[in-house]
Parts: C-alpha cells; sequence; structure tokens
C-alpha cells in the first residue's frame, strides 16, 4: 500500500471524570512516508492518542488519514491502511503458532494461503525473526513477542505505522535493526516513546509531537 | 507435535477436554469411570499434576457434591462447573486454532468460526493470566493461612474478571486493526501417531455416549 498521509487537528481526549484533556489538544501533520517521534512522559496520553488516530477511540478534533477524516463509515476502510503495534505486545497477538498469526492479516485480506504463508515470512525475515517461525508464542520473551507483532503489522503492507513503545523489550542490537527496518519502511511511521528518542533521532525520525506531562 | 513445544500435546488435551464434558452430560456414574480412566491416561502420558488438577478437581466437584446438592440448580451449576473446567484446560493444553481451522475446513460459517476464534484467545490469554496473578500473589504472601487463602483468591478473582473485560476491549481492537474477518490460516500439520488417533476417536466416543444418554428416547 502506498504511504498515508497524517494530519491531527487539535485532536485530544477527556476521560470520565477528568478536569483535563489527556493529551491536551494535538495538532500535527506527516507526509507521506515521514517517519516520525511522539514523545512525552509516561501518562501523558500517547496511547490514547494512537487509539485516536486508529479510530478506535472518539474525542474532540479531526483526525485526518491520506487527507480522509478518520470518522463514521470511512472508518473501517482506513483502517486497512494502518497497523497498530500496542505497547503490550500480547494485547496485538491472537493465534498460539508464530507464522499463523503473522498470517492473519495477509489471510483475512483475502490472499491465498501459500501468498499469506509467503509475505508471513518475509515479514518475519525484514524484523530479524525467522528462526521464530515454528515457534509457539506462549514460549517467547517479551521482546521475541514485540518483533512477531512488528511482523504481523508489517505482513499487512500498511500505509501508516502507528508503534507504541516498540523498543521498550528489544535490546540494543534489536532496536538499530528495528529502527533500520522502520526507517528504511516505504510507511509513514508514527513512534511513540517516551525514552527511546535519541537513538530514533538517529536513524532518522523527527519529533512531531510532544506532549506535556503526565 | 512440533518440537519445543511445552504443552502435552492434543491428545491429552483433547481427551481430557472431551471427557470433561461428557461426564458432566452423562451424570454420576460415567463421571466416576472418566475421572478413573482420565486418571490413568494422565499417568500413561506423564501429564504434570498441575495441569490435570484442575480438570480432576471439577469432576471430583461434581462427584463430591453432586449427590448431595439441594436440588437440580445447583447440580446443573455444578456441571457447567466441570464443562467450563474441562474447556479452559483442553484449550490451555492444545493447539485451539486446529481444531477451529479444521471446522473451517468442514464449512463452518466465518462468524462462527470468529466466535470460537475469539473465545479461545481469550481463555488462553485469561489463563496465562490467572497464572501470573497466581504466582505474584504466592510471591507477596497472599495465601497465608485460611483467611490468606480465601482473601488471595478473592483478590485473584477479582482481578482476573477485571482484566477480563479491558482484555476483551483490547482483543476487539486489535482485531479490528489487523483485518480479522472470521478467517484463519491453516495451522501446520501435526504429525498424527496412531495413540492420537485412538484417542481422539475415544474422546469422540466418549462424548457420542454422553449425548446419546441424554437423549429422551436413550432412557
Amino acid at each position: 500500500m502506498e504511504p498515508l498521509s497524517l494530519a491531527l487537528e487539535g485532536v485530544g481526549h477527556r476521560w470520565p471524570g477528568a478536569e483535563r484533556d489527556t493529551p491536551a489538544p494535538v495538532t500535527a501533520a506527516l507526509v507521506p512516508g515521514e517517519k516520525a517521534l511522539l514523545e512525552g512522559p509516561i501518562g501523558s496520553g500517547k496511547t490514547t492518542l494512537l487509539l485516536r488516530i486508529a479510530g478506535l477511540r472518539e474525542g474532540p478534533g479531526r483526525v485526518l488519514v491520506g487527507g480522509t477524516e478518520m470518522k463514521g463509515r470511512a472508518v473501517s476502510t482506513l483502517r486497512r491502511g494502518i497497523g497498530l503495534l500496542w505497547q503490550n505486545p500480547d494485547d496485538g497477538l491472537f493465534l498460539p503458532g508464530v507464522l499463523e498469526d503473522v498470517a492473519l492479516g495477509p489471510v483475512n485480506d483475502g490472499l491465498p494461503p501459500a501468498r499469506a504463508e509467503e509475505r508471513a515470512r518475509a515479514a518475519l525475515a525484514a524484523v530479524g525473526a525467522s528462526r521464530l517461525a515454528d515457534r509457539e508464542i506462549a514460549e517467547l520473551s517479551r521482546g521475541e513477542r514485540q518483533l512477531v507483532a512488528l511482523a504481523g503489522l508489517l505482513a499487512r503492507e500498511p500505509g501508516l505505522l502507528l508503534l507504541d513503545e516498540p523498543l521498550s523489550a528489544l535490546d540494543s542490537a534489536a532496536r538499530g535493526k528495528v529502527l533500520a527496518l522502520l526507517a528504511a519502511h516505504p510507511a509513514t511511521v508514527l513512534l511513540a516513546t517516551h525514552d527511546g528518542g535519541e537513538a530514533a533521532r538517529e536513524a532518522g525520525f523527527r519529533e512531531a509531537v510532544r506532549l506535556g506531562g503526565g | 507435535m512440533r518440537a519445543g513445544l511445552s504443552r502435552p500435546g492434543p491428545r491429552a488435551a483433547l481427551l481430557f477436554g472431551a471427557c470433561g464434558a461428557a461426564s458432566a452430560l452423562a451424570g454420576l456414574h460415567a463421571a466416576a469411570g472418566v475421572l478413573a480412566l482420565s486418571l490413568a491416561l494422565a499417568a500413561a502420558t506423564r501429564l504434570g499434576t498441575a495441569r490435570f488438577v484442575p480438570l480432576a478437581g471439577s469432576f471430583a466437584l461434581v462427584l463430591v457434591v453432586a449427590p448431595v446438592s439441594p436440588g437440580p440448580a445447583a447440580r446443573a451449576l455444578l456441571q457447567g462447573l466441570a464443562v467450563s473446567a474441562a474447556v479452559v484446560v483442553a484449550v490451555a493444553l492444545a493447539r485451539w486454532d486446529r481444531a477451529v481451522a479444521a471446522l473451517q475446513g468442514l464449512g463452518a460459517g466465518r462468524s462462527a468460526v470468529a466466535f470460537l476464534a475469539i473465545a479461545c484467545a481469550h481463555v488462553e490469554a485469561a489463563g496465562r493470566g490467572a497464572g501470573r496473578g497466581l504466582e505474584a500473589l504466592r510471591l507477596r504472601g497472599a495465601f497465608g493461612g485460611v483467611r490468606g487463602l480465601a482473601r488471595g483468591t478473592a483478590l485473584l478473582v477479582a482481578r482476573e474478571l477485571r482484566r477480563s473485560l479491558e482484555r476483551a476491549d483490547r482483543t476487539a481492537d486489535a482485531l479490528a486493526l489487523r483485518g480479522f474477518d472470521g478467517r484463519l490460516p491453516a495451522p501446520p500439520r501435526g504429525p498424527l501417531s496412531a495413540g492420537d488417533g485412538a484417542a481422539i476417536a475415544a474422546a469422540a466416543l466418549s462424548v457420542a455416549l454422553a449425548v446419546g444418554s441424554r437423549l429422551p428416547w436413550s432412557r
């Protein structure tokens, strides 16, 4: 899929009973293929903002993906082009086997089984996790699960990648590899982090959004 | 079974799951027989006691409590518990996606496949969460003494109920974003030994007998 632009116009969220918005209204724009950072301390609303962008939460402001507002019937169509990596990788993993889980998206996109498996193996290879293909997810470490979850997103060839602390459980070698992969990937990438900004900047990411204290 | 799996394998899981359901359906005599058979199989397959206890416990509950339970409602509740425990243990032990994918191959509708897949994935995740919770509470000394046992159990149940609801939300969100439409990739074909085949046949037979014994014309 072609990389998608992303525009945020006063996007915020107020939790029930809260006195202020978390995150405070955000305005930002990413051009197609841009690699950007969403930075802020713990509790500043990074995850909530990613969920808003993915159309999983409602609130004030407008989210435009590829120039179309994430609203109403457009949501399900736009989601086809979005990949969201959850902070806890277990939230995004579904099937017991690694290869089967990575192939889940392509199969549901209508690819024939052999083609879906090919896509899944390629995605695992891209994140440096080919060795995990025949393993079960229950046996993997958190870092390995993070790689598998990322492969599951890449296998659908998304136009916009939303990544919630994708480096938090990785060792430095895997961090470098993942950052290099993301920097070279054609998709637009918004990477949320509270501490990994420096390495991401070195890999070519620029700060797009900085949220205030939690 | 593929190398490196930490589970005892689909044979034991299928058997225990089916036997649990069968015993609950068929009543006390069948339950007693199935319990004995299960214990023998557990020994034969060297299934860890920790994995077997929940299911054996549910059988025992039915066997011991059902005769003195006040009325059909309580008995039905106990049998329901046995079936639930059987399902939970089966999901925890087996590659549930093989069973669901097999149903898909037999022409089950996408909504049925989606329902089963989501339910199984949820049970599996809940089982893992409860296991971690139990260990964490133990390490924090929550199960000391009779009072501690009651308090620890209450804490664990409350935590898992709350987390189940949160997990259900996240699972729904994640599946929506991953484009899940009720289609599962075919799981890898495991080598099916003669023993596996015999166990599957025995499990199917026990369920068929149990269901048959509950049909009106068989009474």
